[in-house]
């Protein structure tokens, strides 16, 4: 589909290597096509789901011929109806994504790359997706496309993306759930910095809408490891707080209250139902992805 | 302190170094944005001032491992004061050795005596002393006849010298007055201190009851005591107590009596010998024994030849204590005394023959001689008479005259004057003049003869008639006539025999330096029994050579004092000795020299003569020591006692603080010690609380987060 070098956030070699990869859902969704994924009404589809007896009425063409001629009985086949998912991909473009200290690359240049390849991985699949963008709102939610060609428009939003404002991830997720119609899938990828607390609402309401949602927690090897020495001036880049601290005196500290959030969130997480993985930016966009199709 | 490499000392400075990279180092701030501050707003604020702190602990560790490694490669030593001997720092010496009576004693485990001791270990103070140091020796009591002469130099030798001079003496010395004349010697030579070594018994009559002056003591000025330890007294210890000398005039050829005053200070039974040996080398012994605690008083013959100064010198023997049995007396000895009597011999009885019984003085050295009473002042200005004899008929017939002026100036300047009534002539009636201090009343005679009655049993005019059991041996004396003596009480004449009080016959009392002899008996037998009776001849005597306090006795001084001489001459004093040590000495009145043995002196004042006699302190073989640490004497004076336990020891001591402690080896330790501390404090801290409390690391961690992945995109 994509020609080598056209988006920067799906290069070829990275489409190709997305090939044959799924997505799954684990909650039925809504669809207005038929596709992959269960719905949660009965219809014609390809799934067998149960045998009733026939009554008048039923289409003529769904009698099990061969159930009749084995046992001279006449049985409609029953069918999960398959739909194809909505999957919103929520991109958090607030300032602090902008951060890079050790990583290949931002944290907001790696969600691009995690997004991209999410909606590739959907529209491959039959799925439609859709591109939202917030920090403290929603910045832009494009329209879903289950077409290669509709996904082109939010490649190259993505390639526009920059983070300058300060961000809310609850405020944006409430505003999310209330602009993501139905049971859809929602892909979160965000470096969640805020009160634990606060993020996770945000998360429960729109699990509590029916979304299967999805949390990619994207963090830099600085922010995880903090390998530097020395004592520093530190200025937050959402906030311009500055605060003068010695790192190899608080590094200890440091880890033990990020590993005490890190902890937080995904319970929080796994308390509502929704899957978390934690990213680090070092990790290859690719294993990111097949850790959430393996999941399934 | 020295330094066997000191130039490693001028790199101490480097010490400051880790402080100065530190502060220069502290100053550089990094600058660095980050994704939040929400981590760093939770962590524990505690870990910035642990860090400070720690930081700082570190920073002294550093200073301090730099300090010790210097200090130890510069071989530092130390002079400790070890043994109690403060020679280390600037030095400036003075050994003050104790040379009183009681260190003739043998120290403990030792033949040698304590003051042998005490010359041994100051002299090998001295000479293990610096060639730059100063040294000065100051004896406890001033001994002229050594000379050590009280100065500081770098001379040791001199010094040394000075110190082996040093002999015991028989005296209680003055501690207070001797620490301040060696501190005199540091103000004089070494303002900045020093040290003074005090090698003594600390005995209790030298150090116990005087306090130093604080004002005196020198700053700077380090003091120890090298107590030299006493062996207890397990025998008898007589020491002479008193030397007194016969109380009257003397006169040559004629036998008196030094009385010797001996106690036994010791826990045993005395049995001594007494001996004795005078100017005209006469020697004597006598042997006494003397219960512990108890005094005896032995007598010692004397007959000086002819007039002039004499001595006799006594000393006990066979006793354990030598320094306290020494004395001396000095006495004076007249020429042949004329008596003068006024009026013709056969007034005056039988006294003249009482005088001189041959009249020419062969027995008694008394001279008797008549004139008339018109012939007196010239003939006693002529030959000065020990003795005017003038009957009250004449002295009736002085008073407001001349003459009577003159017999009291004569009777003041020291001449004895006798009244008593005419066996020959009547009184003439009128009164006597009124200065003599008694009048006679009418005579009155007994048909029976009445005794008389001595009045005054303890006045010293008995003394030479009183027995051992100290009663008056005069015997009875019978009155047949008399003339009661009617007595001014101004005039202080003392009655000395009458019928009772009321009727006084014979008083007596001194008159400025003479002594004035009243009497209401002539000395007749028609008048009493007197003539016949053998103490009248004692009599006599005592009433010609004076009843009151000899002229003779004018002073018996314990060594280790000085004389309190009163002259009203502006001429210096001068004391020349008789016997004991050499001293011919010349000087104001009130800066006589101690006498620091027993011995014999004569003491010329002006016109004025008279004699001195010393004899040894009783103290120093009875005082008890200080022991424990502290000196009373020294008040609050900081100061340390140690033990002089042998000269072999101290001299151990001495080479131990003059070579002083080898400080490399400890040094080197506690800078490895530091290393130690200076390795943990730089060792990576672990959060206290995770370890102590034990809590369960969470499930989640930050570090297996940041493995996951590993490859880029």
């Amino acid at each position: 589909m994509a020609e080598e070098g056209v988006y920067r956030y799906l290069p070829t070699r990275m489409a190709d290597r997305l090939r044959g990869m799924g997505v799954a859902v684990r909650k039925q969704m809504d669809g207005s096509m038929q596709g992959l994924h269960r719905s949660p009404a009965f219809g014609s589809s390809v799934e067998f789901a149960e045998y009733r007896g026939y009554v008048p009425g039923d289409p003529i063409r769904r009698i099990d011929w061969a159930v009749y001629a084995r046992t001279d009985r006449y049985v409609i086949r029953q069918f999960q109806e398959e739909v194809n998912i909505r999957a919103y991909v929520l991109l958090d473009i607030s300032r602090s994504m902008s951060y890079r200290q050790s990583g290949p690359m931002t944290k907001l240049e790696y969600a691009s790359f995690l997004a991209a390849g999410m909606m590739y991985l959907m529209v491959q699949q039959g799925d439609s997706t859709s591109l939202v963008t917030f920090d403290a709102d929603i910045r832009d939610m494009h329209d879903l496309t289950g077409s290669f060609t509709g996904l082109k428009p939010m490649l190259r939003a993505l390639e526009g993306v920059t983070a300058e404002r300060e961000g809310d991830i609850e405020a944006a997720l409430h505003a999310a759930a209330e602009r993501i119609p139905g049971k859809a899938m929602v892909v979160l990828i965000s470096d969640l910095l805020q009160d634990p607390r606060q993020a996770l609402r945000g998360v429960q309401h729109l699990v509590h809408d029916g979304k299967d949602v999805t949390v990619f927690h994207v963090l830099d090897p600085g922010e995880l490891r903090l390998p530097i020495d020395g004592l520093y001036e530190v200025e937050a880049l959402e906030t311009r707080e500055k605060m003068v601290v010695d790192i190899g005196e608080i590094r200890e500290a440091y880890l033990r209250q990020l590993r005490e959030y890190l902890d937080e969130v995904r319970t929080g997480c796994s308390n509502v139902g929704a899957d978390y993985i934690l990213v680090n930016t070092n990790t290859e966009v690719h294993d990111t992805l097949h850790k959430r199709s393996a999941t399934r | 302190m020295t330094a066997a490499a000191a130039p490693f000392l001028y790199l101490l400075p480097l010490a400051a170094a880790p402080i100065v990279f530190h502060l220069l180092m502290r100053r550089r701030q990094k600058q660095m944005v980050f994704s939040t501050l929400m981590f760093f707003h939770r962590t524990d604020p505690k870990l910035q001032s642990r860090r400070k702190l720690r930081e700082w602990l570190l920073l002294a560790a550093r200073m301090l491992l730099i300090a010790l490694t210097l200090l130890a490669l510069a071989r530092l030593t130390v002079k400790m004061p070890s043994g109690g001997l403060a020679l280390g720092g600037n030095q400036a010496v003075v050994v003050l050795i104790d040379n009183s009576g009681s260190m003739t004693a043998p120290a403990v485990g030792s033949a040698r005596t304590k003051l042998q001791a005490a010359i041994d270990s100051a002299r090998t103070l001295v000479g293990s002393l610096d060639a730059k140091a100063l040294a000065g020796a100051v004896m406890l009591v001033d001994d002229p006849a050594i000379g050590v002469g009280e100065t500081m130099s770098a001379d040791k030798k001199a010094t040394a010298d000075a110190i082996d001079r040093i002999r015991p003496t028989e005296s209680t010395g003055d501690g207070v007055a001797a620490m301040a004349r060696a501190m005199d010697l540091f103000e004089r030579f070494s303002p900045s201190g020093g040290a003074i070594h005090v090698f003594t018994d600390l005995q209790e009559a030298e150090w116990m009851h005087r306090r130093i002056d604080p004002t005196c003591v020198r700053p700077g000025v380090d003091i120890v005591f090298h107590r030299v330890i006493t062996k207890a007294l397990d025998s008898a210890n007589v020491s002479v107590c008193d030397i007194q000398a016969p109380r009257r005039r003397i006169l040559p050829g004629q036998p008196y009596l030094v009385n010797v005053v001996m106690r036994n200070q010791g826990p045993g039974r005395a049995a001594v010998r007494l001996n004795s040996e005078d100017d005209q080398r006469h020697v004597g012994a006598q042997t006494v024994e003397i219960e512990p605690a108890q005094e005896k008083t032995l007598s010692v013959l004397v007959r000086p030849e002819a007039a002039g100064y004499h001595w006799v010198k006594v000393w006990v023997e066979g006793d354990s204590f030598q320094a306290d049995n020494h004395a001396a007396l000095a006495y004076f000895c007249q020429e042949k005394a004329p008596v003068l009597l006024v009026g013709g011999r056969e007034e005056f009885g039988v006294l003249p023959v009482a005088l001189s019984p041959h009249g020419d003085g062969r027995y008694t050295s008394l001279v008797p001689a008549y004139c008339r009473l018109d012939e007196l002042q010239a003939r006693a200005d002529k030959a000065k008479p020990i003795l005017i004899v003038l009957t009250w008929r004449d002295a009736q017939g002085l008073a407001g005259g001349g003459l009577d002026a003159w017999l009291r100036q004569y009777v003041e300047a020291g001449g004895n004057l006798l009244l008593t009534p005419s066996t020959q002539a009547k009184p003439i009636g009128g009164s006597a003049p009124a200065w003599l201090g008694g009048q006679p009343a009418a005579a009155q005679e007994f048909p029976t003869s009445v005794p008389l009655q001595v009045l005054d049993k303890s006045s010293p005019f008995w003394s030479d008639l009183r027995g051992p059991d100290g009663r008056v041996r005069l015997g009875t004396v019978y009155a047949r006539r008399l003339q009661a003596l009617r007595l001014d009480s101004n005039a202080e004449r003392k009655p000395l025999l009458g019928l009772g009080y009321a009727k006084v016959v014979l008083a007596a009392g001194m008159q400025g330096k003479g002594t004035v002899f009243l009497s209401g008996t002539a000395f007749d037998r028609n008048w009493n029994s007197l003539p016949q009776m053998k103490p009248f001849v004692a009599l006599a005597q005592i009433i010609a050579l004076g009843g009151g306090p000899p002229a003779q006795s004018d002073a018996v001084l314990v060594a280790g004092t000085a004389a309190r001489l009163r002259s009203t001459s502006q001429d210096p004093v001068r004391i020349l000795s008789l016997v004991g040590d050499p001293m011919d000495w010349a000087g104001p009145a009130g800066r006589t020299p101690v006498f620091a043995r027993s011995g014999a002196f004569t003491v010329q004042a002006g016109v004025d003569r008279s004699c001195l006699s010393v004899r040894s302190s009783d103290q120093e073989g009875s005082s008890g020591f200080i022991q424990g640490g502290a000196v009373p004497a020294m008040g609050s004076t900081p100061h340390r006692v140690s033990t002089l336990a042998d000269a072999e020891s101290f001299q151990a001591d001495l080479a131990l603080a003059r070579a002083g402690v080898e400080l490399y080896l400890p040094l080197l330790l506690m800078a490895l010690m530091t290393l130690a501390v200076e390795g943990w404090l730089g060792l990576p801290r672990r959060r206290e609380g995770d370890a102590a409390s034990g809590k369960v690391v969470p499930r989640f961690s930050a570090d297996q987060a940041a493995q996951e992945g590993g490859r880029r995109p």
